[in-house]
């Protein structure tokens, strides 16, 4: 496995050309399916996918899904995983759209709520993980269905409407032609990339990712950064629940049902490892247009809504038996 | 022989359970300040769970460990970092996707920028004295920048020596199997650099198989025998044969 002599991995690594460089990053790949979609849906659709108008159409759709996949990121690469962000959406949407709409709340608060909901939702995921010690995927799935039931008794059949203007301006307005939405979701991931690249918090959570027990073994306290993950994944639950809100200027139970699936699809396409240790946050954003621009060409080729989910799951597969295979042939 | 100064770590009736193993039955020893000690034993006879004990990792069940004649509660490895004990593990591995000096530093890193988790590490004062480090081990890594993964097992032993010795001169180095899985160049490397540290007056304590080694580098051997220190002896004093004899149980307590 760490054998120092294998030459194909000494040229990606080593000081050889552009071109191997290039197949040496963990984004390679969902670039080149990027270029490769891009040119086909072009193709078939006759111009009307590659338009300005068409792209921004899929930016926004996307918008979420980015600002959940940094939070993905992070947990993914402490080596954990959260498959409850879209059950925490709903209760998010639930406690603070009747907040608003039954005036409980002044709408200024409604993006601090909002975020601070989300964190204490994926608090309790942090806690669940680390102090009881629920292994990611089962302490999320407890979570994914208990978080949907509240929303679901909470709301039953009703729909919250009438939404302030700040949080209808998150989900609609825009900016130079730029989604508001659009913007947050980049700024987001800009300062994702900035932290799990630049930062203490980045090279802690590959470490535990990488080998907890050499991580514990340091004065990192493992424990506390691990639950850190799920709390900013919650966090911003509460952000994708403002602009989901928006959007829609309401808010129901069924709110965020189905998200996690196209965000764990983007951040394991991007490259980041399912395993932990290793992570992009460009691979992300590239990760989740790739989604999007999935989800929004297949529509336009004319493949329904069913067609759409069983290419999302196949994909999810494919990337991590690609990992897997690269993970068998290559370092670590 | 070195001189040795007053007592600097003093454990006393140490026990350590896992389950219904008793790794640890009431484990005494003390060594002075400026010595090297090393401790030798079978496979299982408790050495590991010892080192890991005064480290922090896995904190004893009950017994005292004084540092400098004052008692202190060891409960995790960042209290033993603040004491100034610094470990290298047998077992416990690098972060495998970080490179040289992210492993080394890990933990400890020099700050550019003070912001608790979100810090900004200086990755070049960083890279800089990880070359110093690995310069003073003489151990040569062509490319630094890569993560440790694809490092072949002597380089990774340097690295994580590089990181038990890289802030110069602790209260205590505890080195378990420092030279385990190394070859001969390394082993030679890794024995100078030990004697170098020891002609320093870095306290240590090592952990070996290897009877030639301890030789060479110890003014005391402690043997353990299942989940206790059997006998501790000055080096000088006692013959290989001896040693061998104290750890398979021929001769029973003799300390010098
Ligand atoms: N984490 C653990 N859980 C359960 N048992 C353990 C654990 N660590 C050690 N032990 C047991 O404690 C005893 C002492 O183990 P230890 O690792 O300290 O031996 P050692 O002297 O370091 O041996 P070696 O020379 O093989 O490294 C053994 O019986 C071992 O199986
Ligand atoms: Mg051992």
């Amino acid at each position: 496995m760490n054998d120092p002599a294998s030459p194909a991995r000494n040229r990606i690594h080593g000081a050889g050309g552009a071109f191997e460089r290039a197949l040496g990053l963990p984004f390679f790949n969902v670039a080149v399916a990027i270029v490769i979609l891009y040119a086909v849906f072009t193709a078939i659709t006759g111009e009307t996918f590659n338009t300005v108008n068409n792209q921004i159409t899929i930016m926004r759709a996307a918008a979420v899904f980015l600002i959940l996949g940094v939070g993905q990121t992070f947990a993914m690469t402490t080596g954990g995983i959260d498959i409850s962000t879209g059950s925490m959406i709903g209760v998010v949407g639930a406690i603070v759209g009747s907040g608003l709409e039954l005036g409980w709340m002044d709408p200024i608060y409604a993006i601090p709520s909002a975020i601070l909901v989300g964190a204490v939702l994926g608090a309790f995921n942090g806690f669940n993980i680390t102090v009881l010690g629920v292994p990611p995927l089962l302490a999320t799935l407890g979570t994914f269905v208990a978080y949907r039931g509240f929303t679901q008794y909470y709301m039953g059949v009703n729909l919250v409407t009438g939404l302030p203007d700040v949080v209808v301006a998150v989900g609609r307005a825009t900016v130079l032609g730029l989604p508001i939405s659009v913007i947050v979701a980049l700024a987001i991931a800009a300062l994702g990339w900035f932290v799990l690249n630049r930062t203490l918090y980045g090279r802690y959570i590959t470490a535990i990712g990488s080998n907890p027990s050499a991580a514990e073994a340091t004065r990192i306290n493992v424990k506390a950064i691990t639950a850190s993950t799920y709390v900013i994944q919650g966090a911003l639950a509460g952000v994708a629940a403002l602009v989901l809100m928006g959007r829609l200027d309401s808010a129901s139970a069924a709110m965020g049902e189905g998200v996690e699936l196209h965000v764990i699809a983007a951040v394991v396409l991007g490259g980041t490892y399912l395993f932990g240790g290793r992570s992009t946050m460009i691979g992300t954003l590239l990760g989740v247009y790739l989604i999007g621009m999935l989800e929004n060409g297949l529509i336009q080729t004319g493949a329904g809504f069913f067609v759409q989910r069983i290419i999302l799951g196949l994909l999810i597969i494919a990337a991590v038996a690609l990992q897997l295979q690269q993970r068998r042939s290559g370092p670590g | 022989m070195v001189e040795v100064g007053s007592p600097l770590l003093e454990v006393e009736n140490i026990e350590k359970r896992f389950g219904g193993v008793r790794a640890l039955r009431g484990v005494s020893l003390s060594i002075a300040e400026g010595e090297t000690v090393a401790l030798v034993g079978d496979n299982g006879a408790g050495k590991s769970t010892l080192v890991k004990a005064v480290a922090g990792v896995q904190p004893a069940d009950s017994g005292t460990i004084r540092l400098r004649g004052r008692e202190v509660a060891i409960r995790s490895a960042k209290d033993a970092g603040a004491l100034g004990v610094e470990v290298l593990y047998q077992d416990l591995a690098l972060a495998n996707t970080l490179d040289v000096a992210a492993n080394v530093f890990l933990g400890d890193e020099p700050l550019r920028l003070k912001l608790g988790w979100f810090s900004v590490p200086d990755t070049r004062r960083m890279d800089a004295e990880t070359a110093a480090t690995l310069d003073r081990l003489r151990i040569d890594i062509p490319d630094p920048k890569r993560p440790v993964a694809n490092l072949s097992g002597g380089q990774r032993q340097a690295v994580a020596i590089g990181r038990t010795i890289h802030r110069g001169r602790r209260e205590l180095l505890i080195l378990d199997e420092p030279t385990a899985a190394l070859g001969v160049e390394e082993v030679r490397k890794v024995l100078a650099l030990i004697k170098s540290l020891r002609d320093d007056g870095q306290t240590m304590i090592i952990v070996s198989h290897d009877l030639e080694h301890v030789f060479q580098v110890s003014d005391r051997i402690a043997v353990m025998r299942q989940g206790r220190v059997q006998a501790v002896v000055r080096t000088g004093e006692v013959t290989k044969t001896d040693i061998v004899r104290l750890i398979v149980g021929d001769i029973e307590d003799a300390v010098a």
